[in-house]
Formats: C-alpha cells, structure tokens, sequence
C-alpha cells in the first residue's frame, strides 16, 4: 500500500505543479492570464510544444535523445518554404514532411546500426544542419506567398494539432511502435531476447520525431511568414524541458506516457507566460525555469528511491 | 605459532544464501601449510562460492574463517591480498586499458607513490618486469598493453598478480584450462615451489586426472555442501567423479513415462551450424520430442541457444523448419512460425523487471492482443494476464504488479507462461529451472512433459544434468563448442555415462 502512495505521488506531481503554477500566476497577474489575448497566445505557444514531444517522446521512451529537432526544424521550414514559393501548399507540406522524415530516419540508421550515442550524433546535426539552413538562406530571411501564409489561422492550425495528437497518441499508446518503444527503453537486451527488431524501432522512433520536427517547421514557417536561419533556436531543449517536467522519465521505459508531454507542455507555457505577464525579466524567468526543472527532476529521483527501496524491503 | 600448528586457512560452517538457493550450507575446510588442495564439483555445487567468500570477492552470510590462527574478515579483493591471499578468479580481471605493468599492481600501487603523490611508473614497470621474470615468464614485457595479450598471457599476467604478493594461500579456480601445456608444467613447478616454501595452494579445475596428479588433498563439493575429503593418493579419478554425481537421482517430478511416442516429422532441422563459440552442430528435432542439450556452462550450450533463435550470429549453417519450408533468419521470424524461447538469464534477458507482468507478457505475446489498425487492444492483454495467472498460479496482487515484486520462481513462471499461452510449436528453453525453488521446478517440468504431449517439440539446454535425463528423449552432449555424443533415451542414460563424455 506504501508503494502505491508514491506511485500515485509520482504520477500526480505534474499535474498539481500545473494546477499551483495556474492559481499562482493567476492571482499574481491580476486577470490578464484569462483574457481572450493571452489565451490564444497561450495557444500558440503550446501547440508546437506539444507536436514536438509527441514526435520526440518516441526517441525518449527508447532511452535515446533526440538533440537536432529544433535545427531539422529549421531545415524542414526553409526547405519547405523555398519550395512553396514554386509548387504551392501541396508542395511546401510534403517537402517539409519528407525531409523530416529523412533526416530523422538517418539518424536512427546512425544510432542503430553504428551504435553511436544517440546525444552524440544528434548533437552533431543539430550543429550541422544549422549550418546547412544558414548556407541555403544566406543568412537572410525569405518571404513566403500569402496564400501560403494565410495557413496561420487558429480555425486551420487547432483543428490539425488536434488531429495529429490524437493519431500520434493512438500510435505511441497502442500500436506496436510504442509499446516496443518502451520496452526497449525498459531494457534494450530483453527486447532483443523477445524478437524485437530493436534497430527497426530505433529508426522508426527517430524517423517520427523527424516528421514531428517537419510539422513543427511548417508552423513556425507558417507564423513568421517567411524563412528566417534562426527560426527553432533552442526548440530541442523546450521540448526536452516540457518532456522531463511532464514526468517522462529520463532513461525511457514504461514510464512514458503520452499525456505527460501535454502536461508538461502546459506547464511549460503557462510559466513562461505567466512571467511574462508579471514583467519578470528574461533572464530572471529562464533562472526559474531552470529552477523549476531541478526540483522536478529531484522530486522524481526522491520518488523513484522510496519506490526502489520499498521494493527491495519485500 | 606453535599451536596454530600448520594450518593455514581455516573456514567454519560458512554459509552463503542467493534468495532460497543454499549456495554454501555449513561449508568447513582447513588447509595446513605445504599442502595442495583441490576443490570439486559439478556446476553450482558451490566451490566458486566458497572461493569468491575467501577472496572477499562477496561477503558470507554465517561462518568464520582464520587465517594463520587469527580471525580473516575481507572486506574487498584488496582486503585479501593485504592478508596475503593470493587469488585467480575464473573470470579474466584486469583493465585491458592499462599496460601489464598497472595491472599486476592495481590498487597496491602505494609503494611506488612518491612523496608528491605523483606514481613512479619507471620503478613500478621494473618491478613488474621483476615479478614476470621470477615467475618465469620473461616473455611478457611489463610495459605492453594488455589488450594485445592473449588470453593464455593474461591469465599468466593475474597468477603473476597473485605470486607477487607471495601469498600463504594462493587460489586458482580454473586456470589450468586456458594455459598451454607448456606453461602446465611451469606452473606445476611454481605450485610444488610453494608447497616446499611451506604455503598453502588451493586449485579449482573440471579436469580431474589432472587434479588427482598435482593435489595432495581432494575435498568434493555437492549442492552447497562437502560431501567428501579424499586424499589424493588414495583415489581415483573414477571415485571421484561418483563422488560428485552420486546423489540420488529423484525421479518423481520428471516425466513419467519412459518412452514416449514422437511423431516421425522433423520440425527443426539444424545444419552445420557455426559461430565463435560452437561448431558444425547438427540435429533434427522432431514432432513432441524433447531434445536436451547438455555441457559445460563454457561448452557453447548457451550461445547455441541463442544462436537457434537467431539472437545470435552464426557464421554458417541453417536453421529450417521443413514443415514451413523456411530458413531462420530473424527472431521476428522465428516467433511468427511458431518458435518460443526462454532465455538463460530471466533478469536481464527475458523479463522488463521494473514493469508490469501485463506488459511483459504483452511483450512476446504481442501478436495475441493485435487487430485491425494495428491496434493494441490492452483489454486483450489484461485477459491474457490474467489467464496465465490462473492457469500457472502466479502468486500476485494482479497483471498490473511490476514484476521486480515477485519472488524468483514467480517471474519464471511468468517467463514460460507468456510462450506457453501462444501455442508454440518450438519451445527453445535455456535453463528454464535456474534459481527456482523445487515446487516451481516441479511445476515447469509438468508443463513441459503436458506441451510434450501436446505435440509441442521443445529444445532443452541445461547444465544441470538430472534434469536433462529426466525430460528428454534425446540428449546431445557438447564438449568445447562440439556436440560429442548423441544418446537415444531408449538407450538409457545415466549420470556417470554423460560425465565421462562432458568432461
């Protein structure tokens, strides 16, 4: 019965951070949080997040780490963008999508067939391609159509998040790719005893959080109304931030679970925004984020010791 | 001095649990000084216990143990050799990182600190040349990676660590068979050097000739215990194998029937196959035959189980499955023709130990709780938890308890009824009994003999050899990655027979 106590605390963590973080800021902010303005921001802020994770949380449940998504992002966004400006909506879609798709899918062959450290080689595409983003655009911003840029209407932009998160949570909580997907960040070598095809499943993982990433593009493409080398700077770690917070833990497994990125997401949000309203500087709302962060990943470990320790003392 | 008299070593009733298993129950031994002490017995018989106990390697549970007459208590390894026990442990121990110098000096690198802490490598690299030349191996340079060594040469390089510290006991488990016949006899000659020296030598080794040659003393160890003390003279190499074996083979919870029908069509065919740790097995499996395969732990039983399941890579050979006119090539594969395979090490190759026994069996069971869409149904794998709870008796609070909460014998249930439940044809089963109690033994044994019946073919590899003559129809032998004997059931086997060829 103790054991449960601490399961249910672990679980319950995120969501009573969200609930306490909401009334904080919404009494400290007098009403601007609930206002019509401040939730459409909110909106859009959360939307991306949430996309992101639902790509990346296949690569976290795997125990991997996905580093490049915001500079694949970034890629997808121009790539798409550049495209657009010849073959239309259809075009700037597909293009965004596929080379996601692609670049994703790379770094799972990397990951699974040279055993490569996932960090490492993501890291070096996140540096990589940033690079390759600044040499297609020359550093300079490019205008997209304005029929292209007439996507960005929270009528088109809801609608399609909503449908991508409850296809992506329908892949992550009940089709084979997730569900192995945890089994391997719940140990890599009982998966492969069992018959997995862990390598398959690595590029699956990262192919996904290369889609997500080429959605995600199209967004931020899509809301800036052009290209720009700097769109997605530091999305990755939001999105790890917003992962982690949630309650996804840091080494995979069974413990992932779609709905805490969206928790964590909201989280996420509703502190950045809420500093904000409250006219917290920049740099003193990164300090408490980066707070915030330490005391949920040492809650988690707490949590995670009580659970050990009353399992051992059976 | 006088009266400690010359025993060396010392160990009362040492005991040592893993869980309920008795790996040492109530183990005494002395060793007086000059003598050479052999130690022996069947895999799990506790020897190797008993040795990791005195190199403080693990921590006994009960027990004394005195060294020269005074109360020993080794904390650590480094613990052990301070009190000079010098110790060869079966498993290779040293940093292939470091030069072989480092290594005969690991963690007693002291002497050769200067005063500013910094390590005086040019002494220590001529002391170690000291060492290797003393002992007799001048070959090895104290300054060489010991990456490049060979595995004969970095055992040398830990008997030399051992020497160095010139121990009162020196202990070897297994030494013998990773060195060439030439070093054999070098270190024969240190041992009877140490013997004359007044020291105390303790060896370990399957090769019992060679064991009643070099040994003065023989104790043989069965089942956690000291079942014998033989002076080696007044021995055979015969008595001693019977020693060792010669428990009474309870017959009751193994397959009643002597001989059972087996259907004529093979199900299994293996061809040649080869890999680094086996060579050129072949056999048939047939219809509801139980084949079991039967060796030393290093003889390559465990990675040609593995092998069969294609977890492992083979170099040549085939595996087919004449009935389905296919070739093994992917696990995936094999389980989607009907093969199913419980791994030797239930902890960390068959069980996600921190999650759900629902999930875990989801886990091979995958393909049971599929529909349309892909979709996973979870109500189906609830179902299919909860039936293999009640029709194996696990004893949980429900499919939703995570398996580290269960007791050892629980998770193997756990681990065979996922495979059970499918309807396997094949069952490849790698010591499915390890670390279970005889209730659950029992229990795995009659759901292997009632699948038998069932037409199910399964492929049994285990060391332990009552219950390989208990359940099978047919036992292959291996020997060094060989399979060295074929017997038929109907030729009956016995202990003794299958010993004399394992070893």
């Amino acid at each position: 019965m103790k054991k449960n106590k601490w399961e249910y605390f672990q679980n319950l963590f995120p969501f009573i951070g969200l609930i306490v973080i909401v009334l904080v800021f919404t009494i400290t902010s007098g009403d601007r949080l609930w206002t019509k303005n401040n939730l459409l921001s909110i909106v859009n802020m959360v939307i991306p997040l949430c996309l992101g994770a639902s790509g990346m949380v296949f690569v976290a449940s795997q125990g991997s780490t996905d580093m490049s998504m915001g500079s694949l992002l970034a890629l997808c966004g121009t790539l798409g963008g550049l495209a657009s400006l010849k073959l239309g909506i259809p075009g700037f879609i597909l293009v965004s999508l596929l080379t996601g798709i692609l670049f994703g899918a790379f770094n799972g062959v990397i990951v699974a067939y040279f055993k490569v450290p996932s960090l490492m080689v993501t890291l070096a595409m996140l540096i990589a391609l940033r690079a390759v983003v600044s040499y297609i655009t020359n550093g300079q911003a490019v205008f997209l159509d304005p029929d292209v840029i007439a996507l960005d209407s929270l009528y088109i932009m809801l609608p399609a998040a909503v449908v991508l998160l409850i296809l992506m949570w329908y892949v992550f909580s009940y089709t084979k790719i997730g569900f192995f997907s945890r089994c391997i960040g719940e140990n890599q070598e009982v998966s492969r005893f069992s018959g997995i095809a862990v390598k398959k499943y690595k590029i699956f993982a990262f192919a996904l959080s290369g889609l997500m990433a080429g959605v995600t593009g199209i967004l931020a493409v899509v809301k800036i109304g052009g290209v720009s080398p700097t769109i997605g700077n530091f999305f990755e770690l939001q999105i790890m931030t917003a992962m982690f917070v949630g309650g996804i833990p840091v080494t995979g497994g069974a413990g992932s679970k779609f709905y805490k990125i969206i928790t964590g997401s909201f989280m996420l949000v509703f502190l950045q925004n809420g500093l904000t309203l409250c006219m917290v500087s920049a740099e003193i709302s990164e300090l408490i984020q980066g707070s915030i962060l330490l005391i949920v990943v040492f809650m988690s470990i707490l949590a995670g010791r009580r659970l050990h320790k009353i399992e051992l003392n059976k | 001095m006088e009266q400690s008299g010359n025993i060396i070593f010392k160990a009362e009733s040492m005991r040592k649990y893993f869980g309920v298993t008795h790996a040492n129950d109530d183990v005494s031994i002395e060793i007086p000084a000059g003598q050479i002490r052999g130690l022996i017995g069947e895999n799990g018989s506790g020897k190797s216990t008993l040795i990791s106990m005195i190199a403080g390697i693990s921590r006994k549970d009960f027990g004394m143990m005195y060294l020269c007459g005074k109360p020993y208590e080794p904390e650590s390894p480094l613990g052990a050799r301070n009190c000079k026990i010098g110790t060869v442990v079966q498993e290779l121990g040293l940093i292939d990182g470091l030069p072989v110098g480092m290594n005969l000096f690991l963690g007693a690198m002291d002497p050769f600190k200067r005063k500013n802490g910094i390590l005086d490598t040019k002494k220590l690299f001529a002391e170690a040349q000291h060492q290797l030349k003393k002992w007799g191996f001048p070959g090895i340079s104290a300054r060489q990676s010991t990456e490049s060594l060979s595995v004969e040469n970095k055992k040398i390089v830990e008997l030399v660590r051992a020497l160095s510290i010139n121990p009162e006991l020196l202990i070897l488990d297994e030494i013998t068979q990773a060195l060439s016949l030439n070093n054999r006899k070098k270190l024969i000659d240190i041992i009877i050097q140490l013997k004359r020296e007044g020291k105390a030598v303790l060896i370990v080794t399957h090769d019992i000739e060679e064991m009643v040659a070099i040994t003065d003393f023989i104790t043989v160890m069965r089942d956690g215990r000291i079942v014998a003390e033989r002076e080696s003279e007044q021995t055979t190499t015969g008595e001693i194998k019977r020693l060792m074996v010669g428990r009474d083979i309870n017959n009751v919870y193994y397959r009643e029937s002597e001989l059972s029908p087996i259907g004529e069509d093979t199900v299994l065919e293996v061809r040649n196959l080869c890999s680094d740790k086996f060579r050129n097995v072949s056999f048939d499996l047939h219809k509801g035959e139980i084949v079991g395969i039967c060796g030393l732990s290093d003889s390559g039983i465990h990675e040609l189980a593995e092998s069969l399941f294609t977890v492992r890579k083979v170099k040549g050979g085939t595996i087919t499955l004449p009935g389905k006119n296919a070739a093994l090539k992917t696990p995936k594969q094999a389980m989607d023709l009907g093969v199913g395979y419980v791994p030797k090490d239930r902890d960390h190759q068959a069980l996600m130990v921190h999650d759900s026994i629902k999930h875990n069996i989801a886990l091979a069971a995958v393909e049971m709780t599929k529909q349309a869409f892909g979709f996973l149904n979870p109500a189906k794998a609830e179902k299919l938890s909860e039936d293999a709870i009640s029709r194996f008796q696990i004893k949980t609070s429900g499919p939703d308890q995570t398996v580290s909460g269960l007791s050892g014998g629980n998770r193997q249930k756990v681990n065979l009824a996922r495979w059970t439940i499918q309807n396997k044809d094949v069952l490849i089963l790698d010591c499915p009994t390890r670390g279970v109690d005889i209730g659950v033994k029992a229990y795995i044994y009659r759901t292997m003999t009632v699948a038998k019946e069932n037409g199910v073919s399964i492929i049994l590899v285990s060391d332990e050899l009552p219950e390989i003559i208990g359940m099978s129809d047919t036992v292959l032998v291996m020997k060094e990655g060989e399979i060295v004997k074929q017997i038929p059931r109907s030729s009956g086997f016995s202990e003794e027979t299958i010993i004399e060829v394992m070893i």
